[in-house]
């Protein structure tokens, strides 16, 4: 098989790969939707366990995106609510305010009218004069005795601020207004002596001063209470603005990385599918158009009596049916791999002896390589069909191009062990990739050395499937000579591999 | 004395080639015979020898069929060979291609056969066929 393959940007770089990989798993998975399915009963089974991911994975992707909405909304719609929760108490402790400013600001007014009245009353010049000016004195009172009961309620309840405490209280304020309503109902019912009334007029000034200080107490507390409130106000904005910007951060960016790769993911898989359509017809054709031509050809030579080269062209048209038996079964290879139904279980696999399993596979392709396995005694939980598929194709690919023009054909198998993952190396001293043609390297159908050994390059592709399958992925990198193939498999968590005996008893089991 | 008609088989496919070549004694007896399996060799042998009709396959490695054409449209000239395109792709797209170069004066499918390789005879230039005929 041609050594083929060829990945988007060889490295070999590991420690970058994982974040890929998972989106390369995903990937895979969604690319087996399109795929043509197994020979026999198994395609309606494949075709529909591949639609199966496919929506599984579409479900999961809109569970995501799902649970960052509503986390994102209900931070959005805590900060709204406690704002209207807060703006809601201060309305309310609020509502009293204007009215409680008007009426201290009325109880001053009618401090000075009641005077005047006091002062009218004293200077009436005959008698029913002065009840008119006790009749109006009276209805000043009962207003103002009015306001009074109104204002000292939140007192007497404690509600008042400090500042408006004092001045009723500590300051005198209330006392002053209840001796001087009793005062000034004494000058209306005419029980007062012309000395009390002088004397009441004459404090009004004193009266004007308390009124003022519970007025200017009044309106501090009502400007300090709105002050509170758009501070509280550019708090909760502030807060607002914050978790926007956290969400933008954590929630919203993450999530709109996620709609993008997804969408790059599911062009990419298009462009593989489109790419498959393309040349799948050619390349299943070929063999079968050169079988025709074959076949033709014998026709020619039997009319012209030419037994010995029919026969020759006969065993090419043979050679090209079985061209065409492995393309097939390549395919259904493929199939199979990308196919995300009924995945084999993992199970406890000796490194060791898949690098032997797979050399053993193609030994009798050469005896000129000399194939060096360093054993590592490495095992690792994974589904064993998955990994053979690919160390078998990197192991026939690393053999079929091993150079014997330097005297010695090698090919050197190894397992480094790391912290996250295993990396099987394959390096071979063969021709290599040419620059110009790596980035093609993991395709379908490509050949690179159609001249040096036979194929129909597919074996990278499915190597490099095989291994998204399990999570890792293969990058290629020029070593001199030859190539080197690393094939990363990440380890189990340890919560979901068991120990070898537990492996045991359930293949016993099962 | 004349010349032999000389046609270029450009294919990586062995048996392709084997078959071509099959054909083409069969149908210009005489002929000499060139092959090459892919783009990059077909331009080292036109580079080297004269040639009075190119058979070229399309999907070859290295250098496919189109990526020569594109190549050799840039040194064609009146006196270059006719070039028939002799793929096992049928499809429309790969047709357009090939035709859209002006190099090219034929499109075949595979399977290669005597039958088919009667329409040679319509693409090949007249200086090419003369060479046959005599």
């Amino acid at each position: 098989m041609p050594l083929t393959s060829m990945c988007d940007c060889p490295h070999t770089n590991g420690a970058k790969s994982e974040h890929r990989l998972a989106r390369q798993r995903k990937k895979s998975r969604i690319s087996s939707l399109a795929e043509p399915g197994e020979e026999g009963g198994g395609d309606r089974s494949e075709s529909q366990d591949a639609l199966s991911a496919a929506v599984e994975l579409g479900v999961d992707t809109s569970r995501f995106l799902t649970r960052r909405y509503v986390v994102a909304l209900s931070l959005i719609g805590l900060v709204l609510l406690g704002s209207h929760l807060y703006l809601t108490h201060q309305l309310s402790s609020s509502r009293g305010d204007a009215e409680r400013i008007n009426r201290s600001g009325m109880q001053r007014m009618l401090s000075q009218q009641i005077a005047l009245r006091a002062e009218r009353i004293l200077h009436a010049e005959d008698p029913q004069a002065a009840r008119t000016e006790r009749a109006h004195l009276r209805e000043h009172i009962t207003l103002m005795a009015d306001n009074a009961a109104f204002l000292n309620a939140p007192l007497l309840d404690g509600a008042y601020s400090e500042a408006v405490a004092f001045a009723y209280e500590d300051a005198g304020g209330l006392a002053q207004a209840n001796d001087f309503l009793a005062r000034a109902n004494r000058i209306a019912n005419g029980t007062a002596s012309h000395a009390e009334i002088r004397a009441f007029a004459d404090s009004a000034a004193q009266t004007l001063e308390s009124s003022n200080a519970a007025v200017l107490a009044h309106q501090g507390a009502a400007e300090t209470r709105l002050s509170t409130f758009v501070r509280i106000e550019q708090g909760l904005l502030a807060l607002g603005l914050l978790v926007l910007l956290l969400e933008a951060l954590f929630i919203f960016r993450p999530m709109v990385s996620l709609v993008g790769k997804t969408v790059r993911s599911l062009a990419e898989t298009n462009t593989e599918l489109e790419a498959l359509a393309y040349q799948m017809p050619h390349d299943l054709r070929a063999p079968i158009a050169s079988a025709q031509g074959l076949l033709s050809a014998v026709e020619d030579e039997l009319e012209d009596a030419e037994v010995a080269g029919a026969s020759s062209l006969l065993r090419m048209a043979q050679e090209s049916m079985l061209r065409l038996d492995h393309i097939v079964s390549r395919i259904v290879e493929v199939v199979r791999v990308l196919g995300t139904g009924n995945r084999p279980p993992p199970a406890w696999v000796e490194l060791d002896e898949v690098f032997e399993q797979a050399a053993a596979k193609v030994a009798h392709l050469r005896d000129d390589v000399d194939v060096r396995i360093k054993s590592t005694q490495l095992r690792a939980w994974v589904s064993p069909s998955y990994l053979e598929q690919a160390v078998d194709n990197l192991v026939s690919n690393a053999i079929k191009y091993a150079d014997v023009s330097g005297g010695c054909a090698f090919v050197e198998l190894d397992t480094v062990e790391q912290p996250t993952e295993f990396l099987l190396r394959v390096r071979d001293n063969g021709i290599g990739i040419p620059k110009t043609q790596r980035a093609k390297l993991f395709g379908m159908f490509k050949r690179f050395h159609p001249n040096v050994a036979s194929g129909n390059g597919l074996g990278l592709y499915l190597a490099r499937q095989s291994a998204r399958a399990l999570g890792g992925d293969i990058f290629y990198s020029a070593c001199e000579p030859g190539s080197l193939f690393e094939l990363h498999v990440p380890k189990a968590a340890p919560d979901t591999r068991p120990t070898e005996h537990a492996a045991a008893q359930l293949g016993s089991l099962s | 004395m004349t010349t032999p008609m000389r046609i270029l088989v450009v294919d990586d496919s062995p048996v392709d080639r084997v078959v071509a070549k099959h054909v083409l004694k069969r149908t210009f007896p005489g002929a000499e015979l060139a092959e090459a399996q892919d783009g990059v060799e077909a331009l080292e042998l036109l580079d080297a020898e004269p040639f009075d009709l190119i058979l070229l396959d399309l999907n070859m490695p290295r250098m496919g069929g189109i990526e020569f054409l594109e190549i050799w449209s840039k040194r064609a000239n009146e006196t270059s060979p006719s070039i028939v395109v002799l793929t096992s792709s049928g499809q429309g797209a790969d047709r357009d291609a090939a035709n859209s170069f002006a190099a090219v004066s034929g499109f075949l499918v595979k399977p290669f056969t005597t039958a088919s390789a009667a329409s040679l005879a319509e693409y090949a230039k007249p200086q090419a066929l003369r060479k046959v005929r005599t």
